[in-house]
C-alpha cells in the first residue's frame, strides 16, 4: 500500500468475494456485514441477501452472484467503498468463480470451526490464488458446541498453506467477530491499483439479462472508466454499443453517472444477446481503445450433454424451445440444438458445465415454465480417431459410429479431490477403484481426517458418483473436481433394446471392463420401474449385436371393474381417467409405455 | 336429453356387521329407533321429491325399482313395505314394474319374504357370497351356507321367481375347486340369474388394510382369471346368457331375466334414488344425498326445498359435460356384452360417434379388443378381459 498516492481516491476501495465450502456459513457472513454497515436494514432484510433466486435458496447454494458496495467508517477515520462480489459455489461453475476472484483485490476465507477445511475450501483457495488475492481465514461458527477453531488453525496452516495466527474467529449468525473482519478487510487486502490515464479496460464478472435494459454488466474497471454515452467496444467479441445506464447495488440498484477506477458496477449498452457480453470479457472504449484484453478470458464450454424431449411430444416441443431461449438470455453456458430420437420423437441437445448446472436447468424448465421433460443420460464429450485418421467429438451415444471404423476413444478425465473421515477412506477408495480411478496422494490434514485425490474418467463422476460418496460416508465427506486431460480408454456403446427394438435415448458409453455389470444392472433397473404391461416386455442390453444381459416383464393378464352400478359411475369414471393420466406420463415406444424414471435408470447403475 | 326418469333407487344404509371387503355407504345400527326414523325419512325424501319434481316435468311411468344397501332386509316387512307403499303412492308404478331387493341370508325368513311379495316385490338378490363356511368367516360375513340355502328355499317357499344370487371369486383362500364347488351349489337352486363379482380391493375397508400390510393372501392374476373363464364357460353351458361382465341371466323361452334395474345405468339412463348416501342422475346431473343417517333425518326434518334444483339433502355431485356424458355412455354401455349401437348413441347425442372415436375403434380393434359390425360396437373376449384399459380409452 505504500506505492500508493495518497490523493488517488482508489486508496479507500476495497473490493473482495467470500469463499468458503457449502453451508460453511458464507452467505449469513455476507448478511452481517451489509447489516452492520446499514447497508441494508435488519428488517428489510430477508435472511441471506445476496441469493436472489427462490432455487438458491432452496439447494443452499448460489447459481448467479451479485455485487453490493458498502460504505464503511473505518477506525482510521476514513470512509472506504467496499465491493462484496459474491462467488458461486460450485464446481460446475468454476470458470466464473474464477472471473468474479479475478475482479477483486482480496478475499475472506470462511472455514466452519467444526467441519473444517473442505473440498471447495481448497478448490477456492486454489482459484484465489492463481488471482494473486490476499486472504483474511475465518474460522466461523465458533458458537457450535463442536467448535475446535485449534484443530481447524492447524488444518488451514497444513492443508492449506496459509498462516491462520492472525484468523479472525468469529460467529456471523452471533454478530462475533464482525468489527474485526470489517478492519481486516481495510487493512490487509490492497486497493485497486488501476491507472485511471490509461484506456477503459473493464472486466465483465458477471452478466444478467433485464427485459428493459437488456443484457447488464457486471463489472470491475481496472483502468479509465465507464460512464453514460460512452461507445464501448467488447474486445472478445468486438461488438460496439453506447453506454445507456451505469450504476451499483447497495444492494438495490442505484442509477449513477460512471464507474471510476478501481470500482465495481454495472452497465447497461442495449446488448440484446448475452452471448454478445460473455463473462471473463473485456470492456474498452471505442473511440480510445486498449489494445489488450484483461487475461484470463475463455468461452465456456458445455461439458456434459443430455437429450431433453417433452412428455407431451409435439404439442410441448416450441414451448420447450422457447423455454430454453429464455433460460440461454441469462446463462450463456447453457448450448442446445434440436435433435431427433427414434424412440422420442423430437427434442433438444443440451450442453451443460456440469451436473448441476444440468439439474438447475432440468428444474428450472419444469417449475417455471411447467414443462414435463423426459432427459436422456448425460454423457461427456469423447473423442474418436477413426481408422482414416479423421478425428470428431461425440457427445450422444447414438453418433457414436460403428467400432469397425474407430481406431481409438479418448474420454475427459477429471482430478477429484476428497475429504472425508479416517474410517471412510477405505469404502471410498474401493468406490473410487471402481470408477476407474488413479489415486494420485493421500495425505492426512488432521489425525481423524483423510484428503484423497484422484484421477477419475469424467463420465465415472456422471454417475450417482456424489450420491454414493454421501451415502457412504452418512454426508462426511465432501468432493470437488478440476477437469483434467484426455485419455484413451476402451470403451463400448450399450444399446437397450425393448421387444428387440432399440432404444436410443437409453444408449450410453462405458467402459469395457464395466460393461457387462452394468448392462446387468440397467436391465434388473428397467424392470423394476417399468410397468406391467399387455404385452411380454422383453429388455435387452447389446453390445453390437451381442445381448450382454436380459429380462422379461409377463404381461399382465387382465384388466376389469367388476362392478359398476348407479352409485358408483362417477368414482369408475375418475379411475379410468386416472389410469389414462398415468399412461400419459409416460412414453410410448412401439407399443410399450415407458416411466420417465426409466430414462434415469441409467444414471443409478454406478453402484 | 330429457329421456323419462324410470328407475327409482332406494338406499338402506344399514348393516347387522360390516364385511371386510365392502366399502358402501353402511352402519351397524343397534338400536331400531334409527332405522325407524331413517325409514320415516326415507318416505318423505320419496313424497317431498315427487313433488318438486313434478313441478318442472310431468313424472313418467316407473319401470324399475330397486332396494339396495346396506341390507335392505334387516328393515322390518312393515317398514320396507312402507317405503315402497309410498313410491305407489307419490309416482305413476308401472304394473309391469321390476320391484327388487337385496336380501341377506341371515336377516331373511319365509314369513317377511311373503310380505313383501304382498307387498309387490317380484325380484330378490340374495348375498350369498361364498358356500364355504371357511370363506364367509374370512369375509366376516355373518351367515352360514346353511342360512344361505334356508334363504333360497324361504325366497322360493314365499313365491318369487326372480331370483339372484351374488357370488364371489378371487377371495382369500379360495382355491379353483372351491369356486367351482360355491358355482355348483348355487346353481343347484336353479337361480334365475348370478351376480359373479371378481374381489376387488376398495380404500378403507380392513381387507385393503390387510393387503397393504401383507396379511391378505389372494388367489394369483392367473388363478382369479382362470376362475373367471370358467364360470363364463360352465354358465354358458347351463343356458346362461353372459349379458355383462359380471352378469349371468337364465335364458327362457317367453321371460328375460336380465335385471332391468341395473340396465338403467349401463345404458347410463337416469334415474331417482332416495335414502341415505343415494345417488341420482338426473338432467345430467349426478350426485349423491347425505350419508350419515342422523344428519339425512336432520336435514329432511328441517324441511327439503318445494323447488326443484339444489337439494339440502345433496353432499357431492358433478354436472356432466356432454363429452362426459358421451364418454361415460360408452364406458358402461360396453360393459354390456351386446355392446353398444353407434347409431343410437349418435342420435342420443347428435354427434358421430365414429368420427369423434375413430382412432380408439380402429387401434382397439386392430389389437383384438374390440368388434365393430354394423355399427354395433362390442368387447372381444379379450376386451373383456381389459375392460378397464379399452373403455378409459373413450373417456376424452
Amino acid at each position: 500500500m505504500s506505492a500508493t498516492n495518497p490523493d488517488d481516491p482508489q486508496q479507500f476501495i476495497r473490493n473482495f468475494s467470500i469463499i468458503a465450502h457449502v453451508d460453511h456459513g458464507k452467505s449469513t457472513l455476507a448478511d452481517r456485514l451489509l447489516e452492520s454497515t446499514h447497508t441494508i436494514s435488519e428488517r428489510n432484510m430477508q435472511a441471506q441477501a445476496l441469493d436472489t433466486m427462490d432455487l438458491e435458496r432452496e439447494r443452499g447454494i448460489t447459481i448467479k452472484m451479485t455485487a453490493v458496495r458498502i460504505s464503511y467508517p473505518a477506525s482510521d477515520g476514513h470512509t472506504y467503498q467496499f465491493n462484496l462480489i459474491d462467488t458461486p459455489g460450485h464446481v460446475d461453475f468454476t470458470y466464473e468463480v474464477s472471473r468474479s476472484l479475478a475482479a477483486c483485490e482480496g478475499a475472506l476465507l470462511v472455514v466452519d470451526a467444526a467441519q473444517g477445511v473442505e473440498a471447495q475450501t481448497l478448490a477456492n483457495v486454489n482459484l484465489a490464488y492463481q488471482n494473486n488475492l490476499a486472504l483474511i481465514p475465518i474460522i466461523n461458527k465458533i458458537d457450535l458446541p463442536a467448535a475446535d477453531p485449534d484443530r481447524v488453525a492447524e488444518e488451514i496452516e497444513s492443508v492449506l498453506a496459509i498462516d491462520a495466527s492472525q484468523a479472525v474467529r468469529a460467529s456471523a449468525k452471533m454478530g462475533i467477530g464482525i468489527t474485526e473482519i470489517l478492519e481486516s478487510i481495510v487493512k490487509n487486502i490492497p486497493p485497486p491499483s488501476g491507472n485511471p490515464s490509461k484506456p477503459l479496460r473493464a472486466l465483465i464478472f458477471d452478466s444478467k439479462f433485464d427485459n428493459y435494459l437488456g443484457v447488464v454488466c457486471y463489472v470491475r474497471v481496472v483502468d479509465g472508466s465507464i460512464e453514460v454515452g460512452q461507445r464501448i467496444r467488447f474486445i472478445a467479441s468486438g461488438k460496439e454499443f453506447d453506454v445507456t445506464e451505469v450504476g451499483t447495488f447497495a444492494p438495490g440498484r442505484r442509477i449513477g453517472k460512471r464507474i471510476e477506477t478501481g470500482e465495481v458496477g454495472y452497465v447497461a449498452a442495449s446488448v440484446k444477446t448475452i452471448g454478445d457480453a460473455n463473462v471473463g470479457d473485456t470492456i474498452t472504449d471505442a473511440a480510445h481503445p486498449s489494445t489488450e484484453g484483461l487475461p484470463g478470458y475463455r468461452k465456456a464450454l458445455p461439458m456434459v450433454f443430455c437429450g431433453l424431449y417433452p412428455m407431451d411430444g409435439a404439442a410441448e416441443y416450441s414451448e420447450l424451445r422457447e423455454a430454453l431461449l429464455k433460460l440461454q438470455l441469462n446463462d450463456a453456458a447453457l448450448s442446445f440444438e434440436p435433435e431427433t430420437s427414434a424412440a422420442l420423437g423430437h427434442g433438444f441437445r443440451c450442453g451443460f458445465l456440469g451436473l448441476l448446472h444440468m439439474d438447475v436447468v432440468q428444474e428450472r424448465l419444469e417449475r417455471e415454465f411447467n414443462l414435463s421433460l423426459i432427459a436422456t443420460s448425460p454423457s461427456v464429450v469423447y473423442h474418436i480417431t477413426k481408422t482414416d485418421g479423421k478425428m470428431m467429438n461425440v457427445d450422444n451415444p447414438a453418433d457414436l459410429p460403428s467400432p469397425q471404423v474407430i481406431d481409438f476413444m479418448e474420454e475427459p478425465t477429471c482430478v477429484a479431490t476428497i475429504f472425508l473421515p479416517t474410517p471412510y477412506a477405505g469404502t471410498i477408495m474401493e468406490l473410487c477403484r471402481d470408477r476407474r480411478g488413479d489415486m494420485i496422494k493421500m495425505e492426512h490434514p488432521a489425525t481423524d481426517r483423510m484428503m484423497l485425490t484422484y484421477r477419475i474418467p469424467l463420465s465415472e463422476i456422471l454417475m450417482d458418483f456424489f450420491d454414493q460418496l454421501k451415502s457412504r460416508t452418512k454426508g462426511y465427506a465432501s468432493f470437488d473436481y478440476e477437469l483434467s486431460d484426455y485419455v484413451k480408454s476402451n470403451l463400448v456403446k450399450i444399446d437397450v433394446l425393448i421387444n428387440g427394438d432399440s432404444v436410443d435415448a437409453l444408449s450410453f458409453i462405458t467402459h469395457r471392463d464395466k460393461a457387462q455389470q452394468r448392462g446387468r444392472l440397467l436391465v434388473d433397473k428397467l424392470k423394476e420401474v417399468v410397468p406391467r404391461q399387455q404385452y411380454e416386455v422383453r429388455i435387452q442390453a447389446a453390445i453390437g449385436g451381442k445381448v450382454i444381459a436380459a429380462e422379461s416383464i409377463r404381461p399382465f393378464r387382465k384388466n376389469v371393474i367388476a362392478k359398476c352400478y348407479g352409485g358408483d359411475i362417477s368414482r369408475k369414471r375418475k379411475l379410468l381417467e386416472k389410469q389414462k393420466e398415468g399412461k400419459k406420463r409416460m412414453k410410448a415406444v412401439g407399443s410399450i409405455e415407458i416411466p420417465q424414471e426409466a430414462f434415469l435408470s441409467v444414471l443409478k447403475i454406478g453402484e | 336429453m330429457s329421456l323419462p326418469v324410470s328407475a327409482i333407487y332406494v338406499h338402506i344404509p344399514f348393516c347387522a356387521k360390516h364385511c371386510a371387503y365392502c366399502d358402501f355407504n353402511t352402519y351397524v345400527e343397534k338400536a331400531q329407533t334409527r332405522i325407524a326414523e331413517t325409514v320415516e325419512a326415507t318416505r318423505r325424501d320419496i313424497a317431498q321429491t315427487a313433488l318438486s319434481y313434478a313441478r318442472k316435468a310431468p313424472l313418467a311411468e316407473i319401470e324399475t325399482v330397486f332396494f339396495g344397501g346396506g341390507t335392505p332386509t334387516l328393515l322390518s316387512a312393515p317398514q320396507l313395505v312402507s317405503i315402497l307403499d309410498t313410491i305407489h303412492d307419490h309416482f305413476p308404478l308401472s304394473p309391469t314394474a321390476e320391484i327388487s331387493s337385496e336380501a341377506n341370508p341371515s336377516s331373511s325368513d319365509a314369513e317377511k319374504f311373503a310380505a313383501m311379495k304382498s307387498a309387490g316385490f317380484n325380484r330378490l338378490s340374495i348375498g350369498v357370497q361364498a358356500m364355504n363356511n371357511e370363506i364367509l368367516i374370512a369375509l366376516d360375513r355373518f351367515h352360514t351356507v346353511g342360512e344361505a340355502e334356508r334363504a333360497v328355499r324361504s325366497a322360493r317357499e314365499a313365491g318369487f321367481t326372480n331370483l339372484n344370487l351374488d357370488l364371489m371369486f378371487g377371495l382369500p383362500k379360495q382355491t379353483l375347486s372351491l369356486w367351482k364347488e360355491t358355482l355348483e351349489t348355487a346353481l343347484a337352486f336353479s337361480p334365475e340369474h348370478l351376480s359373479l363379482y371378481a374381489l376387488t380391493l376398495e380404500p378403507g375397508t380392513r381387507f385393503e388394510r390387510l393387503h397393504t400390510g401383507g396379511k391378505l393372501l389372494l388367489p394369483d392374476e392367473d388363478t382369479e382369471l382362470e376362475m373367471y373363464e370358467w364360470c363364463i364357460g360352465r354358465l354358458k353351458e347351463r343356458g346362461f346368457e353372459h349379458y355383462e361382465v359380471s352378469n349371468f341371466a337364465q335364458l327362457h323361452p317367453t321371460e328375460n331375466f336380465r335385471c332391468r334395474h341395473n340396465q338403467v345405468y349401463w345404458h347410463n339412463e337416469s334415474y331417482f334414488g332416495f335414502g341415505a348416501g343415494a345417488v341420482s342422475y338426473l338432467d345430467g346431473r349426478r350426485w349423491k344425498r347425505e350419508k350419515l343417517p342422523l344428519r339425512y333425518i336432520e336435514k329432511v326434518n328441517t324441511g327439503l326445498s318445494t323447488e326443484w334444483g339444489e337439494s339440502n339433502l345433496e353432499v357431492e355431485g358433478e354436472t356432466l359435460t356432454s363429452e362426459e356424458t358421451l364418454g361415460e355412455t360408452l364406458m358402461l354401455g360396453l360393459r354390456l356384452r351386446e355392446g353398444v349401437s353407434l347409431t343410437e348413441i349418435g342420435e342420443r347425442f347428435g354427434v358421430n360417434v365414429e368420427d369423434i372415436f375413430r382412432e380408439q375403434i380402429a387401434r382397439l380393434t386392430r389389437e383384438g379388443f374390440l368388434m365393430l359390425s354394423e355399427n354395433q360396437l362390442t368387447l372381444t373376449h379379450k376386451g373383456l378381459l381389459f375392460a378397464n384399459t379399452v373403455l378409459g380409452e373413450f373417456l376424452l
